[in-house]
């Protein structure tokens, strides 16, 4: 197996993976409204949060967007469908804030409480 | 109210939906003011545009615009809830690029045109060939629309090309109910999922697909009670993360399988005898097939099933013994109850008709039929594909209510309730959606002898198979003429010489069907962009142009045909007229003109001002003694169906047999069409996923939605991507034997398919996969299996000379 084949982890997976997925589509379609997703870096000042009451899959419907964008593995986790962020794993880059598809955005992104942030 | 303004509202009043639903708060229903609050919109119900699930919406209107969109607390089918599509459903009328004027393509350009110049080109060229005129319609049209075309094409222009695109969707599913059952669609209704002890799912995603429904299932477990759950399927999905058990099966062995749990029904001695005695016969495919194949006896059923021992099951599906023993025990046990779902993945099989007819005798077999929870169920994928396009009968073999072309008491009644002359009615059906595609795509002196096509409410640009012979084939053939009504521009315009802007949802009234059997009706709320209109009028416009054109078809026997109505006072309207179209309920008097169509095959659709205060009614709706209306939950069961005769548990009444019994069928397992090779060595399946609703031409207009899921991708799995040397997010090459497109590889993203697979779902203009899907067609249901072929990958650019003329995938 070569280094460029083996398989990525979600970082960066969804790093590459985004970027192929938000620009073309931007520069080549400008008949389709919205933005696409901006291309975010990490942000140690900030962590995301899930608001239950907004968030679709808390509210008894399917949906699991944020994990599936997530670049960091295992920063958002679904629990009995619902995800939840695990927040010394979360860099604040955002970018599940940029993707939320429910009728009112369920990410807060909040300043990061004081403290060790990593575990190990 | 500008465009931000709507997105913050609506996204306001969902969530304010949402909260509510958790306080099981009563609210103000339909046409209410909602709170007297005097800035606030007023409220309507409607059925959500999208799925066939059929949740209702309360669509709030202020100034002449939608302006925020709740889940229905008073609808059964979603208590309040709605799917992330349906909280956004209201954005979709109010896209930048809405279509707003007829376009006519002249020198190879669409250019504005009236609407009577419209109208006069399609009629003159419907006068100048009218059997070389083809109608392609959907199961998006509203009953009344369906119903409209319908009667122009079969009792006016006396020609049976009309075909709508559930014939891609759930016409297996069709020919397994009227092969088992002699009658189209499900017997039991989605209190089955609330009741069912035990829920299968075969090559089914409803966490995605009907994630309205699903839900109602996961609520259950939320409460404690248990339901286990059963993933059967080619691919892991969001569906199989809930599920207690996964079997993963080589594609297309899904019949072996179901013959697999047949088997050891009858080895083990569990199967239902005494319900298989009393309801069943046992029936086997003739050569070649038929829809009714021939009789067989129990004995040479078991000894055609006996072949599919658990280990002989194992070695063609992978799945292992183990899990079809668990698979038979559980049926062959009686007080569990157990319901199927299935959608796409049984029914766009090159063996569609098979399988579905398998697992309804699987279910005839054991017994578990016809009590709450114990049902097979098929699911549809589009508003009304049962409404309108399977109980309209909009295909070109069907007459309305479950009546056929072919059969001459069938055409009788038709022509009697239409009131035209005898023999008005072609016996000869049309061509079913392949072969009508593919004869437009002819040259004409090529036996191509469609040369005129009406698309309305369907995307065929990119939803029929293996584009490049469906569709794309049309570019440059000088006599053909393809006019498309869309609400926005669509694969499909791109190659249109006539487009017309369509009212969509809530512009108009409607009428779906969705999957339960449940007539949902709607008013219009507010009024089109610019020069939009009715696909409905649109169809009565060409027949009224046609009739002053001198065409005999359209008279029937008092000279009058689908235009000619009148108001409550007796006088004439002239509907054909847009400004007057309004001025009557053309929907409410073509749906009760329908109506008495529906009582041949007891599916008595209830009178229209019934559904006007309902959340839809599930058929046969029948009149009580004391003059209410009642509907019916759970068909040919004694309980609960009316026309059940009394005293009966279980009665068949529109038997194949004309006993009162259905039938078990045999059907062998076959390979697939297109089967992995040494040099496709990839199975491609193709879908669809949460955020879009089908080809994605509303959705991709939902910013929320189009920025959740912005394209397609190509779903492989870690190891092949490896060893292909690709890393998550390339965009690579598929190539098929028909043509290749371009996108990027997902490594475990929403769904996970097994080495050797790859699945790109459909939704995205811009990476077409039907440029390469294979489109063979279930022998009986005429149903391409979009869910099969073989496929390659490689690098771009890597593609061989010989693939060079692809990749037409647009910028």
């Amino acid at each position: 197996m070569n280094e460029s084949a083996r398989p990525l982890s979600r970082r960066e997976v969804l790093t590459r993976f985004l970027r192929p997925f938000g620009e073309p589509l931007a520069r080549t379609s400008r008949r389709l409204q919205g933005a696409a997703p901006k291309d975010r870096s990490e942000n140690p000042e900030q962590v995301a949060v899930i608001q239950g009451r907004y968030c679709l899959a808390y509210e008894g419907t399917f949906c699991s967007a944020c994990r599936e964008h997530c670049p960091v593995p295992g920063a958002i986790v679904i629990n009995d469908g619902t995800p939840q962020v695990q927040r010394d794993q979360c860099t604040g880059c955002g970018i599940c804030q940029e993707i939320c598809p429910a009728p009112k955005n369920a990410i807060l992104m909040l300043p990061r409480p004081k403290g060790p942030r990593h575990r190990e | 109210m500008n465009r931000r303004d709507f997105i913050k509202f609506s996204a306001m009043a969902a969530a304010t939906a949402m909260a509510r639903r958790k306080s099981g708060a009563a609210e103000a229903g339909p046409g209410e003011a909602s709170n007297g609050e005097g800035n606030s919109p007023e409220w309507h119900k409607a059925p959500c545009r999208f799925c066939g699930t059929g949740c209702h919406v309360r669509v709030g209107v202020q100034d002449g615009r939608v302006v925020a969109i709740q889940g229905d607390e008073k609808a059964d089918v979603n208590n309040g809830l709605l799917c992330v599509k349906g909280y956004h459903v209201g954005m979709i009328l109010y896209g930048k690029d809405r279509l707003t004027q007829p376009l006519l393509r002249e020198g190879g350009e669409l250019k504005p045109v009236s609407w009577d110049k419209a109208i006069d080109v399609i009629a003159k060229r419907i006068m100048e060939d009218p059997d070389a005129f083809g109608f392609y319609g959907s199961g998006q049209w509203t009953i009344p629309e369906g119903y409209v075309a319908q009667k122009l094409m079969k009792a006016g222009l006396s020609n049976n090309h009309i075909e709508p695109n559930a014939r891609l969707c759930m016409a297996s599913a069709v020919t397994g109910f009227v092969s088992t059952y002699g009658v189209d669609e499900p017997a039991g209704c989605y209190q089955d999922l609330d009741e069912c002890d035990v829920l299968i799912m075969w090559g089914n995603n409803p966490a995605e697909m009907h994630p309205v429904l699903f839900s109602r299932v996961i609520d259950r477990r939320s409460r404690g009670e248990k339901v286990r759950l059963i993933d059967i399927s080619t691919r892991r999905t969001r569906t199989t993360e809930f599920c207690q058990d996964y079997l993963e099966f080589r594609p297309q062995t899904d019949l072996a399988i179901a013959n697999g749990i047949a088997h050891l029904l009858i080895q083990n001695g569990t199967f239902d005898r005494e319900f298989v005695d009393r309801y069943c016969h046992f029936r086997q495919d003739t050569e070649p097939d038929s829809l009714f194949g021939k009789p067989m006896s129990f004995e040479e059923y078991r000894q055609a099933v006996a072949k599919y021992t658990p280990e002989y099951v194992e070695e063609l599906s992978g799945v292992p013994a183990e899990k079809i023993r668990m698979l038979g025990e559980l049926f062959g046990r009686r007080d569990l109850r157990i319901t199927s779902l299935w959608c796409m993945g049984m029914n766009q099989h090159s063996r569609g008709t098979a399988i579905n007819r398998l697992v309804h005798g699987i279910h005839l077999l054991s017994g578990h039929f016809g009590r709450p929870g114990d049902a097979p169920t098929s699911l549809t994928g589009q508003p009304s594909a049962c409404g309108t396009a399977r109980e309209v009968g909009t295909l070109a073999h069907a007459l309305p209510g479950g009546r056929l072309v072919a059969k001459e008491d069938h055409r009788r009644q038709c022509e009697k309730l239409w009131n035209v002359p005898e023999g008005r009615i072609s016996s000869k059906p049309g061509y079913h959606t392949v072969k009508l595609w593919e004869k437009f795509c002819t040259p004409t002196n090529q036996g191509g002898d469609i040369r005129t096509l009406f698309v309305q409410v369907t995307n065929p640009g990119q939803s029929l198979p293996n584009l490049h012979k469906h569709f794309r084939g049309k570019k440059g053939l000088e006599d053909k003429f393809l006019v498309v009504s869309e609400v926005y521009p669509s694969a499909s315009t791109e190659l249109a010489d006539l487009v017309l802007p369509a009212s969509l949802w809530v512009e108009k009234n409607g009428i779906f069907g969705n999957s339960e059997r449940r007539t949902q009706q709607w008013y219009k709320m507010v009024e089109p962009p610019g020069d939009a209109r009715d696909d409905c009028w649109m169809t009565i416009a060409i027949a009224r142009r046609l009739y002053e054109l001198g065409h005999s078809g359209m008279k029937d026997r008092d000279g009058q045909f689908i235009f000619a109505m009148k108001n409550d006072e007796g006088e004439e309207v002239p509907i054909w007229q847009w400004p007057h179209y309004y001025d009557i309920n053309v929907d409410k008097r073509l749906y009760e003109e329908y109506r008495p169509f529906t009582w041949m095959k007891h599916k008595n659709v209830a009178p229209y001002d019934e559904l006007v205060k309902a959340r839809g009614l599930r058929w046969p709706v029948v009149e009580t003694d004391d003059g209410g209306w009642r509907e019916t939950r759970f068909r040919f069961s004694g309980f609960d169906d009316p026309f059940v005769e009394e005293g009966k548990r279980i009665q068949f009444y529109h038997s194949v047999t004309k006993d009162d019994r259905a039938l078990i069928w045999f059907n062998p397992y076959e390979p697939a069409a297109e089967e992995p090779d040494k040099e496709f060595r990839y199975w491609l399946c193709t879908g669809r996923v949460l955020e879009h609703w089908h080809t994605g031409t509303m959705t991709m207009r939902v910013p929320p939605l189009r920025r959740s899921m912005p394209h397609a991708y190509i779903e492989m799995h870690p190891d092949d991507a490896a060893e292909e040397g690709f890393s998550n997010g390339e965009v690579i090459q598929l190539m098929t034997r028909r043509g290749q497109i371009e996108a990027p590889v997902w490594i475990e993203g929403r769904g996970r398919v097994p080495r050797g697979s790859l699945f790109v779902p459909f939704f995205d203009e811009h990476r077409l996969v039907n440029l390469v899907t294979l489109g063979a067609v279930c022998p009986i249901s005429k149903e391409p299996d979009y869910k099969k072929c073989a496929a390659k990958v490689g690098k771009v650019g890597s593609s061989t000379p010989a693939m060079a003329k692809g990749p037409e995938v647009r910028p």
